[in-house]
């Protein structure tokens, strides 16, 4: 049977149906917008359960939008997301220069590589979070703290992944350096980053959410205002409708960065040079 | 690679940390550090003997390793059978998706403040908080590799007429599973994380508080020595994992390697 399958794989896919065939190419693509049925079914029901009495710990949705609207009208919800984004931009911008930089360095000098390569395994490793108390023994409750955590916790996924895509620039493209005599800064920005690029990418898709979590962690456990500040507020006043609310934000939020990462990472594929 | 140049190898990559160290306690012992509480590497390797001493590091281990381990399973458990069945079925992942993705795009640490409300200060707390992180890598790599069983094998399964069950078992999982051991590594980190995340911010126990409450004792050389453990705990269970692979599916993990290294 197996035998017989490796011999005429091409015979087998002719004949299967084709309507079936697309259905599966498809399933990787975008999901189609009425796969958010069980959501709002789940919201609907959970406000419908709930007329009438209302649950402390699982206060109906409509609960959520009168409690968080308190925060956008006295303007704290604004205030908030505008601390959280600024800090979120800031530090995915700083961690991919370095992370792209030091990534590029690593992986394109073999020495290098090998001196740092257990170190940058444990350090990988270290989840960003555990610092967040030593930063702010340190530095206190500030901005720079905040920055300098974030940084450190983002920048890791970013400098592995440019590392990786350093060492398999192909040779052959190295070798039209030579050929036209570019000099170093313009090799540099003809040849490796537009190499580098799809891989520093990768990493930054992979350090955004992180980022975003990082910065949270960040708000909510010091006195760095922000989100995580007023989500933290809501649960310690036992708002569970306003912590409801805000998760909410949060999610629009994540939601809007994926797009935004999607989009900027089609304008920097446009240059993806061709795969060996 | 040789296993002399492997050798090799190491010993050049123990260089840098090793530099780290000395410079550090030479900075510390001449007084050249910029902060006056940094402890030196020597303070922090008493600590560490203080602290397995009296117990406490073994305790707070335990703990955040129950929490992190707990919520991993429990989410590996219920990310594949989710994940099976948007694999499986067009019409469910159709009609669930958009779902998924809002819901797994929401930042885990967003829903420890309700953790909190609901659970309070407990364990239970930190499990929820875990198992959620947990679920999402495991569903969409268990659906995608599902849904990558080619037609061909589609059609063995039809002519072997397999039950829907044994169509799961021998032939949706052993496909899925490159990708799944994947997103159990990736599972497994975020645990870890939202674990200690929980203990700083919620629950008084385990590594996460330990750093708390040294950090309000003053204590920067326990502080290093947990965040040291962290890296430690990270580390460890990475290289367990890899090893159960190895062992238990040799085969897999080649495939694995050969998937990762291209990417």
């Amino acid at each position: 049977m197996a035998l017989e399958m490796t011999a005429a794989p091409a015979e087998t896919r002719a004949k299967t149906p084709r309507r079936r065939k697309r259905a599966r190419s498809g399933i990787r693509g975008v999901a189609p917008l009425r796969g958010l049925l069980p959501l709002a079914a789940l919201l609907a029901i959970w406000q419908i359960a709930q007329i009438g009495r209302s649950s402390v710990f699982f206060p109906p949705p409509s609960q959520w939008v009168s409690l968080t609207s308190q925060l956008v009208r006295d303007g704290s919800l604004g205030t908030a997301t505008g601390e959280t984004l600024l800090t979120f931009i800031l530090s995915l911008a700083i961690a991919t220069v370095i992370g792209a930089l030091l990534g590029i360095l690593i992986g394109r000098v073999a020495l290098l590589d090998r001196l740092l390569g257990p170190t940058l395994e444990f350090l990988r490793f270290l989840p960003g979070v555990s610092l967040v108390p030593l930063a702010v023994l340190f530095m206190g409750y500030t901005q720079s703290m905040e920055l300098y955590v974030v940084v450190f916790g983002a920048v890791w996924p970013i400098l592995l992944q440019a590392r990786l895509a350093a060492r398999q620039i192909d040779p052959l493209l190295l070798d039209v350096r030579a050929t036209l005599h570019l000099s170093r800064p313009a090799a540099f920005w003809k040849i490796v980053l537009p190499s580098v690029a799809p891989g520093v990418m990768l990493g930054v898709q992979i350090a955004a959410p992180l980022t975003l979590v990082l910065v949270l962690v960040v708000e909510i456990s010091t006195q760095v205002a922000g989100l995580g500040k007023l989500l933290e507020t809501a649960q310690q006043s036992f708002l569970a409708a306003q912590v409801f609310g805000l998760i909410v934000v949060v999610g629009v939020i994540a939601l809007v960065i994926n797009v935004v990462l999607a989009l900027i990472e089609r304008r920097v594929l446009r240059y993806r040079p061709p795969q060996g | 690679m040789t296993a002399s140049s492997r050798t090799r190898g190491v010993l050049l990559g123990l260089i840098v940390p090793a530099a780290i160290i000395v410079i550090w306690q030479l900075a510390k012992s001449l007084g050249a550090l910029p902060y006056d509480n940094v402890p030196s590497p020597f303070q922090i390797v008493r600590s560490y003997g203080a602290l397995i001493a009296d117990g406490e590091l073994a305790r707070n281990l335990g703990h955040t390793l129950l929490a992190c381990l707990g919520g991993w399973a429990l989410g590996s458990a219920i990310g594949i059978a989710l994940g099976v069945g948007l694999g499986v079925s067009r019409a469910a992942w159709n009609y669930s998706m958009a779902s998924v993705e809002v819901l797994r795009a929401i930042p885990a640490i967003a829903f420890v403040p309700i953790a909190v409300i609901i659970f309070t200060q407990t364990l239970q707390m930190e499990i929820s908080i875990a198992t959620w992180v947990a679920i999402w890598p495991v569903t969409v790599s268990t659906m995608n590799g599902v849904a990558s069983v080619s037609s061909e094998h589609h059609d063995v399964a039809r002519s072997l007429r397999l039950s829907w069950l044994e169509r799961v078992t021998k032939l949706a999982l052993p496909t899925a599973m490159p990708k799944l051991l994947v997103a159990l590594r990736l599972s497994l980190s975020g645990a870890l994380v939202l674990a200690i995340v929980a203990e700083i911010v919620g629950n008084p126990a385990g590594i996460g508080y330990a750093l708390v409450s040294a950090q309000q004792a003053l204590r920067p050389d326990e502080m290093f020595a947990y965040i040291l453990l962290t890296g430690v705990i990270g580390l460890v269970l990475n290289g367990l994992l890899s090893l159960v692979y190895r062992y238990a599916a040799p085969g897999v993990t080649a495939r694995m390697e050969g998937a990762t290294g291209g990417a």
